[in-house]
């Protein structure tokens, strides 16, 4: 073991010792480079980690922007219009008995079968509000 | 000395790196999870939509036969009055 204070004194009393001091210091060099190879290394990695993710981040979103638009655009707009028309229809079959098959065939009700719960039952069962 | 500190701005770019990964990954775990959530919904609707416009098909189909349906698929903007409306005149050639 070298003393720390006083390495040449000790380390250059043999021509021996003193070849070790460059291996020492030639081994501390490359582990150096290495442990910045290394840093190199993973920097590249974590960044192409990074930027895979960004990348389906977006991707994640636009699929959920679409998702929250057409939700938003089938209750806004399409929903309304579609109860219109069975609660519509349903009106309509009890003057007209001829357009009761098409109403069977969509298992919508007539009125007076559901009266006392809503007047217009969609054909379909409702689907969850989507909590934003 | 220049290696030191090129290790240094390395460990510190590696850093920004590591916590800009930590960021996105829970970025993703909510969008993915919100995403998940609202996909049934989403389904369950375009079904409900195919289901309306076969119902719509088949009550056009129906309004051929008995136009006294007319009114209501007029009312829902559904259906136009075709009859009322005049073809646009053919525009002369010169």
């Amino acid at each position: 073991m070298t003393e720390p204070g006083y390495p040449t004194a000790t380390l250059a009393a043999t021509p021996g010792e003193s070849v070790s001091v460059e291996t020492v210091n030639r081994q501390l060099r490359s582990l150096r480079l290495l442990f910045v190879a290394t840093l190199l290394a993973l920097l590249v990695f974590g960044a192409g980690v990074d930027f895979y993710l960004w990348y389906q981040v977006k991707m994640v979103r636009k699929e959920l922007t679409a998702t929250f638009s057409f939700l938003e655009d089938f209750q806004k707009n399409k929903e309304p219009l579609l109860n219109k028309l069975v609660a519509g229809l349903q009106v309509y079959s009890q003057s007209h008995a001829d357009v009761k098959p098409l109403l069977d065939k969509y298992s919508i009700r007539p009125p007076a079968a559901d009266a006392a719960s809503s007047p217009a039952s969609a054909p379909a069962a409702e689907p969850a509000k989507p909590a934003r | 000395m220049k290696q030191e500190s090129l290790a240094a701005f390395l460990v510190g770019t590696l850093s920004v790196c590591a916590v800009a990964g930590i960021v996105l990954s829970s970025n993703y775990w909510f969008s993915t999870r919100t995403l998940r959530r609202l996909q049934p919904q989403a389904l369950a609707s375009q079904a409900r939509l195919r289901l309306a416009q076969e119902l719509l098909n088949d009550t056009l189909e129906y309004s051929k036969r008995n136009p006294a349906i007319d009114p209501l698929l007029q009312s829902l903007n559904i259906k136009t009055n075709a009859a009322a409306a005049p073809t646009a005149p053919k525009a002369v050639s010169p």
